[in-house]
């Protein structure tokens, strides 16, 4: 079975580079992390991922304008894009995570058990 | 006036007539009564009569012709024996004597005359002055009139002004709460993100430390948990911080009230249990139909409950009680729910200071000080009215006000 790929983007290094070691260990992702919202495009160009997990909140340009960009791509639009979010509570989100307006967001902190299920629901074919 | 009566320019023909008449019946009497009976003093009544409804000169007419009449009488009566003067030097003396007369009614008329004109005037004055009083009367009756209804108008605009007053506080206060909630909201954000990445790493990081940790290492577990721990209760307070700063928009429905509070009772009856907590209901038949976010509600509901199982760990009873309060301004009576624990009660210093925001009695770590805090705003959004105070049997009552007719809901 070919493994999922994962484009994580987050503009800090600590969370992309734990998410990918732990994704990785499950052996059924491969994953690549981008910190820079700015070449998030590129990266998603390149890599051409199943599934983007994709901050909302980054200094130089904000997750609903680089879905925005991934979006508008007719090669990635069809790419499940998950945010990550810090600013949506677990109450807010009532569970693991939140579905609104055709986005799915996630809360952080999420769980390696929460970060896998939801990866689960929206690639699934 | 009295230029008028002398000059005679009161000419009346009756008295004339009258006083001529006299001058030739006393002059005719005179004469034929001759020496024997002196009617002189007659004339007197002709002259006083021309004098005083004539006037002066008048008067003075008369009386020369009187004086005359009597001379004629006198010379015709009979046949003098002394000197011939005599008859006119008497004729003389009775003009003196009744010119003296109408010189002495001529100025007691003047004085009459002048006395009714001072009392003709004074009376006009008096009448002058009582149409002024009686115009200044009914003036000042306008006016007073005028002054009743400023007053009725006065008191009315001002009752709107204390009105608009209390309304101006009223929303003064919403935007200064409003106002302080942005702040809050702005600050949590930011918080949240600056705590919750971190978080999210240390969650990472203890999911791969669970994975790689031989498990033979006994303290690895449990030190695995407390980390978890420590992560979910950071993860709490930040996320209690956003909620209370962010209250959200109520989804409103007419609610089952009761069935809310069995939910939400049901969601803490593990710890009701573990406590040895009796839960008695007592429900009111007839609520009223209470628009309510059931979520939201039931959220204040189970923080209420938890505060109260809190201050009871050895066992107590919890009381909740619905009711329906008189009827308000709208006629429409409110849906109050009464929430009675037997712990040990609020110390009265604190009971002002439960519904602010980060305080609580709970040990460290274990309240973030925001539940009631968000409580009250859940309730206040709701336009209704949450308190808290000691029962005077012991322990503590929340209670819970909620209005059919929400008008006052400060965020909408």
């Amino acid at each position: 079975m070919a493994m999922k790929r994962i484009l994580v983007i987050d503009d800090e290094a600590s969370i992309t580079r734990t998410m990918k070691v732990n994704l990785e260990r499950t052996g059924v992702y491969t994953v690549r992390t981008e910190n820079q919202a700015a070449h998030a495009l590129a990266a998603a160009r390149e890599f051409k991922p199943d599934l983007i997990l994709l901050d909302v909140m980054m200094p130089d340009k904000d997750g609903g304008e680089v879905a925005g960009e991934i979006k508008a791509d007719p090669d990635l639009q069809h790419v499940p894009i998950v945010f990550l979010t810090a600013i949506v509570s677990r109450k807010e989100t009532g569970g693991e995570y939140l579905e609104s307006g055709g986005q799915t967001f996630i809360a952080k902190p999420a769980d390696l058990n929460s970060l896998i299920q939801c990866i689960e629901e929206n690639t699934r074919p | 006036m009295e230029q008028r009566m002398i000059t005679g320019k009161r000419f009346d023909p009756v008295v004339t007539t009258l006083t001529a008449l006299l001058v030739v019946v006393v002059g005719w009497v005179d004469y034929l009564t001759g020496e024997e009976l002196s009617v002189s003093i007659l004339y007197l009544i002709p002259v006083c009569l021309c004098t005083w409804r004539i006037g002066r000169r008048c008067g003075l007419v008369t009386a020369w012709a009187s004086a005359m009449a009597w001379l004629a009488a006198d010379l015709a009566a009979s046949e003098r024996q002394g000197h011939p003067l005599v008859p006119y030097w008497n004729g003389a003396v009775l003009l003196g004597t009744f010119w003296v007369v109408v010189y002495l009614l001529s100025a007691l008329k003047v004085l009459q005359t002048s006395l009714e004109d001072k009392v003709e005037q004074r009376t006009s004055d008096l009448r002058s002055e009582i149409a002024e009083r009686t115009r200044a009367e009914d003036e000042l009756t306008q006016v007073n009139r005028e002054l009743v209804q400023s007053r009725e108008k006065l008191v009315e605009a001002l009752s709107d002004l204390q009105k608009s007053h209390a309304d101006l506080k009223a929303t003064q206060l919403q935007l200064i709460e409003a106002a302080k909630l942005e702040s809050v909201g702005r600050l949590a954000a930011g918080m949240a993100h600056e705590v919750k990445n971190p978080l999210m790493t240390l969650t990472m990081v203890a999911d791969y430390l669970a994975q790689v940790i031989p498990a033979g290492e006994p303290d690895a577990a449990p030190m695995l948990q407390d980390m978890r721990d420590a992560i979910q209760r950071a993860n709490r307070v930040i996320s209690e911080l956003l909620e209370f700063s962010r209250p959200g928009d109520l989804t409103l429905a007419p609610e089952d009230f009761h069935a809310i509070v069995d939910r939400a009772l049901s969601l803490v009856k593990l710890e009701t249990t573990r406590h040895h907590i009796d839960v008695v209901r007592r429900f009111s038949e007839a609520l009223p139909a209470v628009p309510v976010d059931k979520n939201k509600v039931e959220q204040v509901l189970v923080n209420v409950f938890m505060n109260a199982i809190q201050v009871m760990p050895q066992g107590g009873t919890l009381t909740v009680r619905t009711s329906v309060t008189p009827a308000g301004e709208d006629g429409s009576g409110a849906l109050m729910a009464e929430i009675d624990d037997t712990g040990p009660g609020i110390p009265d210093a604190y009971l002002t200071k439960v519904f602010e925001p980060f305080f609580t009695t709970k040990p460290t770590g274990q309240g973030t000080g925001l539940g009631l805090c968000v409580a009250r705003q859940i309730i206040q959004l709701h336009g209704g009215t949450i308190e808290l105070r000691n029962r005077a049997e012991g322990g503590a009552r929340v209670t819970i006000v909620l209005h059919p007719n929400q008008r006052n809901r400060p965020w909408q």
